[in-house]
């Protein structure tokens, strides 16, 4: 069912073999380019798994949309800050470096991140809802109404794939 | 208030709904308000205490949603299409100075969802007071937008069918993407204690099957002939990844076993 503003039908078939194929290559990055098999290391490496899936999610789905564009500007960023820090921490102290990184990143890390608000009290009702949304929904804080609900039903339908293709990894290297 | 008894102003209005409708189905929003005015001016002179109000009636300021507005709250949706049209000829002459004043209130309440299932009256309304409806066109067609939208996302979101109104609509929205997100984190994570059982052969052998199994499924959806099988296969186990993981999975078992 694709409604008649989405001229482009995306077929859930092919968008889970897209979004399995680039999530599994970066898998295969996360495990070759650093060792952490370390289970104090879990934390991190978990982080960089969601990482992983967000950026391919971002990537199936390309420079169409606003929040596939915010991630995959977020995870640029995120490199360009690690050179840096590199730079830096040659030069300067690495505590002060390393909080403040810590401070951006923690910003950045958790998309899920909603303070949890509470209905704003307005005359139409909806203005602290939307706002929620605009927060969950990445790169969809400026924005009209219509291209927010336009976003998030493209963000829904990719975050909906990408957990089954996860849970289909989880299943499947869990039984073996 | 209106007067006229409605059984006359009935008849008349059938044949002016009549005309209309063939009017309509001429001509578009943009078109010159006065021509139809003038078809509207022939099919309701009969009417005596219509008369009066009509030329004056292209330069004031009319707000037909006002008036819609006010008579969707009390009427059902099949008397709309008679009544309305009786109480707006028959409201106009008193109501045109409050008119402008209450439009913009008005147009900015949500009590709106009568007016978009009567779409012929409203194009009909639009060309006559052209001045302030673009403002409430446009907004009406935003709001339109908008609606199309959340009925898009209500069949998206699982459950909500039920649910009825922006604000629950948009909290199910809420939640939803918000699980989808903890989800993905808490799959992470158990990918991420899971994943360092296998060695990095195996993720090879996955990534190289998923190429060879992506490249037949994109081909296969160019020609669009051999898309069924694409379906066949996704229908055999629960995603080709399944199979082809399967797969990898035994060659990687008979390689641990052969050591």
């Amino acid at each position: 069912m694709s409604p008649p503003h989405q001229p482009t039908s995306i077929n859930p078939n092919s968008l889970k073999i897209q979004l399995a194929y680039r999530f599994l290559h970066n898998l295969n990055n996360i495990n070759t380019k650093r060792s952490n098999l370390d289970h104090t290391q879990i934390n991190r490496k978990s982080h960089r798994v969601k990482v992983a899936a967000y950026a391919s999610m971002a990537f199936v789905t390309g420079s169409r949309r606003a929040w596939s564009r915010s991630i995959l500007r977020k995870i640029r960023n995120r490199g360009v800050l690690a050179r840096i820090k590199k730079r830096v921490d040659h030069k300067a102290s690495r505590v002060r470096v390393h909080h403040h990184l810590n401070a951006r990143s923690t910003k950045r890390r958790n998309p899920s991140c909603s303070n949890p608000n509470g209905d704003y009290i307005d005359p139409s009702g909806n203005l602290g809802l939307e706002v929620k949304l605009r927060k969950l929904v990445p790169g969809a804080v400026m924005m009209d109404a219509c291209g927010l609900l336009d976003e998030t039903a493209d963000y829904i339908k990719c975050l909906a794939t990408q957990v089954e293709v996860m849970r289909t990894l989880v299943d499947l290297y869990s039984t073996i | 208030m209106n007067v006229v008894s409605p059984e006359m102003l009935m008849s008349v209005y059938e044949r002016q709904q009549a005309r209309m409708k063939l009017q309509q189905q001429q001509s578009f929003v943009n078109e010159n308000e006065n021509d139809h005015f003038s078809a509207l001016l022939q099919d309701i002179k009969p009417v005596p205490c219509m008369q009066n109000g009509w030329p004056d009636l292209s330069n004031d300021q009319f707000p037909s949603l006002m008036v819609d507005e006010k008579i969707n709250k009390r009427k059902t949706h099949e008397d709309h299409k008679l009544e309305v049209e009786c109480k707006e000829n028959g409201v106009k002459e008193k109501k045109v100075k409050v008119c402008s004043q209450e439009e913009s209130t008005k147009t900015s309440s949500k009590s709106n969802v009568g007016e978009d299932k009567k779409q012929d009256f409203i194009h009909v309304r639009a060309r006559r007071g052209q001045a302030t409806d673009s403002h409430s066109l446009a907004e009406r067609v935003r709001r339109e937008k908008i609606s199309e939208r959340m009925k898009y996302l209500q069949e998206l979101v699982p459950g909500c069918s039920k649910i009825t109104g922006k604000a629950g609509m948009l909290d199910e929205i809420i939640n939803y993407v918000q699980s989808l997100q903890k989800q993905v984190e808490f799959l992470s994570m158990k990918l991420a204690s899971l994943h360092p059982r296998f060695d990095s052969d195996i993720d090879n052998l996955i990534t190289k099957e998923m190429f060879e199994l992506s490249a037949v499924g994109y081909s296969s959806e160019i020609a669009s002939s051999a898309y069924f099988q694409l379906n066949s296969l996704l229908e055999m186990g629960n995603s080709p990844i399944d199979m082809m993981l399967r797969r990898s999975m035994a060659n990687s078992a008979k390689c641990d076993m052969g050591w």
